[in-house]
């Protein structure tokens, strides 16, 4: 709330809808509603044509409203501005939903004239007195060429299996039409969704087939898990895409905060958000190369994290990398993540999904619910992809328990002669293996124990695995943040994961995990000796702390994390040395700089002038989209988020600045 | 960025690994059994005790220790 945001609100009075715009908060409205039992709706609506220093003037009394369900609204407010009067252009309103920008007080005329400038869907009222009926509602759609998809469902014949099949396409074929109108972008995300699907539920029945045994049960109760975890996020993108579209009164939003235009110019920011960042990534594929250029390539890996000190191979100067070698390995017939808002999950990935927490949608612009959390989330679907190149087990082959006899021999093999080469990917799996040893055994003892106990069985090992692979896993969804979203910045990264984590109940829960998490994250690619990468990492991470201060921003966490570093730095360190071993072999062999070039995209980015550094990123809200200059998400994000950081924000209104990074960013084209 | 086998091939080994309890928290089948931990994953703790059919290899002497010395410092061993 702040003094740009408008609220424009709809009350239901006997058939008829009365309209007004209020100022700065929508608690008044909220009041009268209650206090005469009216239904309400709105949504907040923000100025689009700022002066520098000015505060923009108040609506008009309302005479009309003219919605544009424009896609790229940054792009349309670029275009618009010189055909308006300075009188139209205070009158220009963007929003968080499908309609992303509306014209108060346009004549039917003249907003006709507009559409065809804009080139997209309008809804236009016209008010009497501040009411609206519904004859009088005008709305002009494009014909749609929708392209039909085949349903390749049927019943099964299982009653539970039946009930996710039926709900899943029933939100698909909801999907499919909306998307063909307003997002066609997003149709293949859904073919390949239906076809997974579909592959699921043979394999259920495939399985039903022979002798029922515990095995059979756990991989049909594991496709069950899966239909609902994919059927719950398709009604997700369901009720929080498709509301707010044309008539606009007749597809209320289920978000009571956005419940008259809802939320899908949002959402769609999220999804050019993973969907380029999704692109990049394809383009060499961790699975493919771990599988082909990995398993046949060998080399030398450390084995003792006792005594690990880096080294000058470990370095960011190191060239050329090693996931740059062997040619070409893009992905195909890739599954993209579907995107949307939780306010139950915060953010979050999962395999089919990617939520961002719900209060982005109004306070993106402070640091704790940046869209920058999300590139977070979206490496653990790079990550989980890594990881199943190198432990998973496949429905072709089924034989997990063999395949983890193989990988303890491999392991105690390698473990009592590190010095001998193995193929890169047993390597990096016994790495990762060690790592989760050692974090099992990073007990303080006063003493050696006895040698007998020192044992690790074949199953110890999967134990072990099962129960740290979450934490590896997060050192290596680090590694791929801080390298390929924050272009390796250690005093910015610092500032944005401790900005956030103020308000995560787990830092504060385990502060001394994530302290060790940081440290080792901004030690990564230094290739110094342990001791003075644990060293270097505390200066970098104080001095972030201290500047996140200076900015305003504090908490007990930080006093926390000074006495951590400070008192308790013997186990800081004890902890840091096998997550430092574990993260600087992820560096070593997943540092790609193509696809870093791809998330910068440096010479095309209009606002980056060729730097990666977020400081000298230019972005502006006085500078509007053009047709050819592509933003980058990554860039402008964490553009936004420096200046968050250090308090130089160019308006004082989180909803605005919100819906405004989220406009930018919903117009970009990605992923092509 | 993930294809359409390897994620089926997710499934098949999540069966494995984690018996077929479900990933997202908050299903009835799958309950958090504390919020801190169960934030990234539902199935916590139930994961440990996921046994193997295997345990014909011999063991490995993975002999890697935290000890604390005499003047309060930590030191991995091997």
């Amino acid at each position: 709330m702040g003094t740009f945001t408008h609220y424009l609100t709809v009350r239901e009075e006997q058939s008829q809808f009365r309209v007004t715009v209020e100022r700065a908060t929508p608690l008044e409205a909220i009041r009268e509603a209650l206090d005469h039992a009216l239904d309400l709706r709105y949504s907040p609506i923000l100025p689009a044509y700022l002066s520098p220093g000015a505060v923009p003037a108040a609506p008009p009394v309302l005479e009309a409203i003219t919605f544009y369900f424009a896609r790229r609204p940054y792009q349309v407010l670029g275009r618009l501005r010189p055909e308006l009067t300075q009188n139209e252009r205070d009158c220009v309103f963007f929003t968080e939903g499908l309609a992303s920008i509306l014209v108060v007080n346009a004549t039917a005329a003249r907003s006709a004239k507009l559409r065809d400038e804009v080139g997209c869907d309008m809804e236009h009222w016209t008010l009497r007195d501040g009411v609206l009926n519904r004859d009088e509602i005008m709305i002009h759609r494009a014909a749609v060429n929708s392209a039909g998809l085949t349903l390749n469902l049927s019943a099964t014949g299982d009653d539970t299996i039946d009930v996710y099949v039926e709900q899943i396409a029933a939100s698909i074929t909801t999907l499919w039409s909306f998307y063909n109108a307003y997002l066609p972008s997003e149709c293949h995300t859904l073919s390949q969704l239906l076809e997974l699907t579909r592959q699921l539920v043979s394999r259920h029945a495939l399985l039903r087939t022979g002798d029922p045994t515990m095995e059979t049960l756990r991989q049909r109760n594991a496709i069950v898990s899966a239909l609902v975890e994919l059927s719950a996020s398709l009604s997700y993108s369901v009720t929080q895409g498709t509301t707010g579209g044309a008539p606009i009164l007749g597809n209320r939003s289920p978000f009571p905060h956005h419940s008259l235009l809802g939320v899908a110019g949002a959402v769609r920011a999220l999804t050019n958000f993973t969907r380029y960042l999704e692109a990049a990534f394809r383009t060499r594929s961790a699975s493919a190369l771990i599988q082909k250029q990995y398993a046949t390539k060998k080399a030398q890996m450390p084995g003792r994290i006792s005594t690990y000190d880096s080294g000058a191979s470990y370095s960011f100067a190191m060239r050329p990398e090693e996931f740059e070698q062997g040619g070409e390995f893009s992905a195909t017939n890739t599954v993209p993540l579907l995107t949307h808002f939780s306010l139950r999950h915060g953010f979050k990935e999962a395999k089919f999904s990617i939520t961002a927490a719900s209060e982005s949608l109004t306070a993106e612009c402070l640091p704790a619910w940046t869209l920058m959390t999300l590139s977070h989330e979206i490496m653990h679907s790079r990550v989980r992809d890594i990881f199943q190149s190198l432990f998973g087990t496949t429905w072709g082959v089924d034989d997990a328990a063999d395949r983890w006899d193989v990988f303890f021999r491999n392991f105690a093999d390698w473990y009592r002669k590190p010095e001998t080469a193995v193929p890169v990917d047993q390597g990096l799996r016994n790495v990762i293996l060690n790592f989760c040893c050692a974090t099992e055994r990073a007990t303080i003892l006063p003493e050696r124990s006895k040698e007998s106990d020192l044992d690790v069985t074949r199953d110890d090992l999967f134990r072990n695995f099962i129960k740290h692979r979450r934490l590896a896993g997060e050192y290596v969804v680090h590694f791929h943040d801080y390298y390929f979203a924050y272009a390796r910045q250690p005093k910015l990264y610092v500032m944005s994961l401790w900005a956030s984590w103020t308000t995560v109940a787990a830092p504060v829960a385990r502060p001394m995990e994530y302290v060790v998490r940081t440290l080792v994250t901004i030690a990564c690619g230094t290739g110094a000796p342990s001791r003075d990468a644990f060293k270097g990492a505390i200066e970098q991470l104080t001095d972030g702390i201290d500047a996140l201060e200076a900015a305003g921003i504090t908490s007990p966490l930080f006093v926390e994390l000074r006495r951590i570093v400070k008192v308790d730095s013997e186990k800081a360190f004890a902890l840091f040395k096998p997550a430092y071993y574990l993260i600087d072999q992820v560096r070593q062999n997943f540092a790609s700089p193509s696809i870093a070039a791809l998330i910068d995209r440096l010479e095309t980015d209009p606002f980056a002038e060729g730097s990666t550094v977020a400081q000298e990123y230019a972005a502006s809200i006085y500078v509007y989209g053009e047709q050819d200059k592509p933003v980058s998400p990554i860039r402008y994000s964490l553009a936004a988020l420096v200046r968050q950081l250090s308090a130089e924000q160019p308006v004082h209104d989180l909803q605005w600045l919100t819906a405004w990074n989220s406009l930018v960013i919903s117009s970009q084209e990605v992923g092509a | 960025m993930i294809t359409l086998d390897c994620i089926l091939d997710i499934i098949c080994t999540e069966a494995y690994e984690y018996g077929g309890i479900p990933e997202v928290p908050d299903h009835k089948h799958g309950a958090p059994q504390n919020y801190s931990a169960a934030k990234r994953d539902a199935r916590g703790v139930v994961a440990e005790d996921r046994r193997s059919y295997s345990t014909s290899v011999p063991a490995l002497r993975y002999d890697l220790e935290l000890l604390q010395e005499a003047d309060g410092t930590l030191r991995w061993v091997e």
